[in-house]
């Protein structure tokens, strides 16, 4: 039955989502374009003067397409929270809940088809990046880029085997991160829903922003003792220490931090399910 | 003595804390009847349906679906149409049978095509371009195309023409499984009368006033269950 919902789930956001993703397409090779026309036009300082009534159009396309592509993530992110509370707390509602599928497998499908959604995004963003580069920067100045990396690195088989776990854990922590910014939405939504009649929406954005500065304060209170009563100390063994167990150090922080997020992602996962399983009244 | 369709024991239902919209309600419906459930604007009848279906929570008391408690499980036996629409209005009707099809094992998607091709509605429309009346006659054939242990239909009729009407009544009774029970509330009494078989008026707080098999009940008072619900619940 997962795959049923999540299949459903994935449909529905390709309806809007393509539509979103190729717009951003098309603005990334704008911005390019003018990027380009920017570096043509005025890396000569002879074409300056020539050129200068274009200076403002060329920013103001540059400016818009940037904000455009940037603008793209909050959509989607906008569009994944508006279908869940639709799918769920709306007329929809009436349907999704009369499926022959358990609650906890409604929710896991939606949460699945928001990791999907934000990862595609990121990719998205990306090859945005990647298309405004290549248009905007001249071939000659990719090939001085590349050789500089190359005559940089210095790889040992343990520096790379670490390099490599570094990565790893990096996109472990990133998606973590992800999945408990989509979850405390989720649950936001979902009191807004089940505790209040009316206003459901914004008393959730409220709660939202709430439970964000309250966490907001807690990190920054948490890191200041940290940085007090810890920092110096660990700075001095760090800096002695060989290089292997540096990175060792690193590896175990990063660990210690998915770890650290992975207890709030389960929390926020289960506490919700058990709202919309127990509390939830469509009317 | 045979499993009742239903069984509720002890109901209770709050949407504040302090009036119930069912107190202590304690009723069984037996398989294979058409039942009406009649009352009065606010009476707990479509309460009690969503109930049944999951959708409310109970404060207290239990329901039970052919004998076990109520879960998702029980959804597969269920075929609820509620009094708005309910469906994602941008998916083409084909879509929707799709979907019906993909969650519900008992759902005849021949069926289906075939009722809508009698009202003259297209599948490969979008839902969002069909009238209010077409998108709920859309949601009664999906409801009424699936072999379900029970049937819940919340004023299945409220919002139609009159041919139409007459038109879903019948589909009611023809595409009806002896071994299955419907449930209907409706205002229009007149024009469901002919087809239930049992009836029961409920009063505010849940609590049953009339019950009965309407056939007998009209031989013993000589009067319609239209004149009754009005001597019952007259103003």
């Amino acid at each position: 039955m997962l795959k049923k919902c999540l299949r459903y789930d994935l449909l529905d956001m390709w309806h809007f989502w393509w539509i979103l993703a190729a717009s951003t397409l098309g603005m990334s090779i704008v911005c390019g374009l003018a990027c380009r026309a920017m570096v043509e036009l005025f890396g000569d300082a002879d074409k300056v003067d020539q050129n200068a009534l274009l200076v403002l159009p060329l920013t103001l396309i540059i400016c818009i397409c940037i904000l455009g592509i940037i603008a793209s993530v909050t959509v989607t992110v906008i569009l994944v929270m508006v279908r869940f509370y639709k799918h769920f707390f709306s007329d929809e509602g009436y349907l999704t809940f009369t499926l022959p599928v358990k609650r906890s497998t409604l929710f896991t499908s939606k949460v699945i088809n928001a990791i999907i959604w934000y990862s595609a995004h990121i990719v998205l963003l990306i090859i945005s990046v990647l298309i405004i580069l290549a248009i905007a920067v001249p071939a000659s100045a990719w090939a001085s880029f590349f050789g500089g990396i190359v005559a940089v690195t210095d790889v040992t088989f343990l520096s790379v085997v670490i390099t490599i776990i570094k990565v790893l854990e990096f996109i472990i922590l990133g998606v973590l991160a992800m999945v408990l910014e989509i979850l405390l939405m989720y649950l936001c939504i979902t009191i807004g829903s089940v505790a209040v009649k009316k206003g459901k929406i914004f008393v959730g954005i409220g709660i939202y922003y709430g439970i964000n500065a309250v966490f907001g304060f807690v990190m920054q209170l948490s890191m200041g003792v940290l940085g007090i009563f810890l920092w110096d100390g660990a700075s001095e063994i760090l800096a002695s220490a060989p290089v292997w167990q540096s990175s060792l150090a690193d590896v175990l922080a990063l660990a210690l931090v998915c770890v650290a997020i992975a207890v709030p992602v389960c929390v926020l996962y289960l506490v919700t399910v058990n709202l919309i399983e127990r509390k939830l009244n469509l009317n | 003595m045979s499993v009742p369709i239903i069984e509720c024991i002890d109901l209770c239902k709050s949407y504040n804390k302090y009036n119930y919209v069912l107190k202590d309600l304690n009723v069984n419906l037996p398989a294979g009847k058409i039942i009406g459930l009649l009352g009065p604007n606010g009476c707990g009848k479509s309460t009690l349906m969503k109930l049944i279906c999951g959708i409310l929570v109970p404060n207290s008391g239990t329901i039970k679906i052919c004998g076990e408690e109520r879960s998702e499980k029980s959804n597969a036996l269920i075929s609820y149409l509620p009094e708005r629409t309910y469906f994602n209005s941008g998916m083409k009707v084909e879509q929707l049978i799709a979907y019906f099809s993909d969650f519900f094992s008992d759902f005849d998607a021949n069926a289906a095509r075939a009722m809508l091709a009698d009202l003259g509605i297209a599948t490969d429309v979008k839902l969002k371009t069909l009238s209010k009346g077409t998108k709920e006659k859309v949601q009664l054939v999906m409801v009424m195309s699936r072999r379900a242990k029970l049937y819940l239909l919340d004023e299945p009729i409220a919002g139609v023409d009159p041919a139409a009407r007459e038109y879903i009544l019948r589909t009611i009774i023809t595409n009806y499984n002896p071994e299955a029970s419907i449930l209907i509330t409706t205002h229009l009494l007149h024009d469901i009368e002919p087809i239930i078989d049992e009836f029961a008026f409920m009063g505010f707080g849940g609590k049953i006033l009339m019950s009965g098999v309407a056939d007998e009940v009209r031989e013993t008072t000589g009067k319609t269950l239209d004149e009754l619900f009005k001597e019952v619940f007259r103003c």
